[in-house]
């Protein structure tokens, strides 16, 4: 773990420095959270809200944290869960099918302020939504964060193996889409 | 020679018996062919001193006048202290090799996607979506720590109802417990006995009456179902209990009662 991860730890278990130590670490990651939380729900307030539960977790939990992995990958995986259950949730509450939960989330795509079809960066957002949640989060972690296949199967808890196999998929029907459209 | 005699007879009158007894011997060294070359030798320091002294070799313009400054600059270099005076970012080296492996991962993604889709690897990584101004810088982590607290405090567990429905429960037991215990103390006026005791203790009780007295009561209380045990419920017991009773009954007895009191057919078990 880094030598500033560890420090902030210390801090984050003494009362004095607690919220001291715990306003450093959101500072720290905010924004690569947040982009990773945005990248899933596309839409900004729900981002905001899902932000916001993750670090409540993290107050929470960074207690009892094992330091068996690293900071950085912890917090990854809350953001990831509670990603998931967001999706999960919204899915529920409009009782629409997977599929058209990712329609929905391709709507809110379309539906940015800033959205121009014309553009192929926003074809790739478009392309990117289409994409199964699970397959969409491998894509997300290796082609915009860059995340080794070693880190990202601590994230999401699976092989490398199929992590591998996954983006793969998955960059081949975002360039089928692109071709497409 | 004659000289030579004139010299020592004046050393005799002079008295100088030391100097007449004295080795005259030259005992200086003298370098051999010392006086063969010695007139060529003069004759050329004469000529060397009697050159006119010019110096060929040319000399920069005020170089003598800016000496002085250009030593003692050399002298106030060579005393600066060695410190590089270039500034470096804080925390630049701490954070370089995290840049670095970055920028190793970066390159393995690109050529891993060079050769999946080509396509893809030469779209740039422009971020399309905004985001509300300074919503990073104005994220207040305390007013999240509070809301945890709060969330915190609204949390409800699980088993919460359950709990409390226990805790319900284990009132309304320890009440009726009490109450019965208070029923017993005062309208019984007798300790509180087991269930079997009790039963015992009303047979006994029943035992001493009078058959007149039973069908007296019986008569007045038709729906009145009379069980051995007052407090079980267990149907199966109940049962039992009637069949006891009516052991000695013949069938021919309960049908005609059953016809005289046709209520107590709704009566579950009742005599």
């Amino acid at each position: 773990m880094q030598i500033e991860d560890k420090e902030l730890l210390q801090q984050f278990r003494q009362p004095d420095t607690k919220e001291r130590a715990f306003t450093q670490i959101i500072k720290k990651y905010q924004e690569k959270l947040y982009w990773h939380v945005r990248r899933m729900v596309v839409d900004h307030d729900d981002a905001n809200d899902v932000l916001q539960n993750v670090f409540i977790k993290v107050w929470n939990g960074l207690e009892n944290f094992r330091e068996d992995s690293q900071l950085y990958t912890w917090l990854y995986r809350i953001a990831t869960n509670e990603s998931l259950t967001f999706i999960e949730q919204q899915k529920k509450k409009s009782a629409v099918s997977l599929n058209d939960i990712e329609t929905g989330l391709a709507n809110k795509v379309v539906a940015d302020k800033n959205f121009d079809a014309n553009r192929l960066e926003w074809k790739l957002q478009l392309a990117i939504q289409q994409l199964p949640e699970k397959q969409r989060l491998v894509f997300n972690l290796r082609y915009y964060d860059e995340m080794p296949y070693e880190e990202m199967s601590r994230v999401l808890d699976t092989s490398e193996g199929a992590l591998k196999a996954s983006y793969h998929h998955a960059v081949k029907k975002i360039e089928e889409f692109i071709k497409n459209n | 020679m004659q000289e030579k005699v004139n010299i020592l007879n004046e050393l005799r009158e002079a008295g100088a018996s030391v100097l007449l007894q004295a080795d005259n011997n030259n005992h200086y060294y003298l370098p051999a062919d010392y006086f063969t070359n010695l007139s060529d030798n003069v004759l050329a320091y004469v000529y060397v001193y009697s050159l006119p002294i010019i110096m060929p070799y040319a000399v920069p313009e005020r170089y003598f006048d800016n000496l002085p400054e250009t030593i003692l600059e050399k002298l106030s270099i060579s005393l600066i202290s060695k410190e590089i005076p270039y500034n470096v970012p804080g925390g630049y080296f701490d954070a370089l090799p995290g840049a670095i492996l970055s920028k190793i991962r970066a390159s393995e993604v690109h050529s891993e996607l060079e050769e999946i889709s080509p396509l893809l690897s030469s779209l740039s990584k422009t971020n399309v979506y905004s985001v509300p101004e300074d919503y990073f810088t104005t994220t207040n982590p305390v007013n999240t720590v509070n809301k945890a607290d709060k969330e915190n405090a609204k949390v409800v567990s699980m088993f919460a109802k359950n709990r409390n429905w226990m805790q319900y429960a284990v009132a309304a037991c320890f009440a009726a417990l009490l109450f019965g215990v208070g029923y017993l103390y005062f309208f019984r006026s007798k300790p509180i006995v087991t269930a079997e005791a009790s039963s015992a203790d009303i047979q006994k009780q029943i035992s001493s009456l009078s058959d007149d007295e039973i069908a007296g009561y019986l008569k007045d209380n038709n729906n009145v179902a009379i069980y051995t045990s007052a407090e079980s419920d267990d149907p199966q017991l109940q049962n039992t209990d009637i069949q006891n009773l009516l052991e000695n009954v013949s069938d021919e007895e309960i049908q005609q009662y059953l016809q005289d009191n046709p209520e107590s057919k709704k009566v579950g078990g009742g005599i």
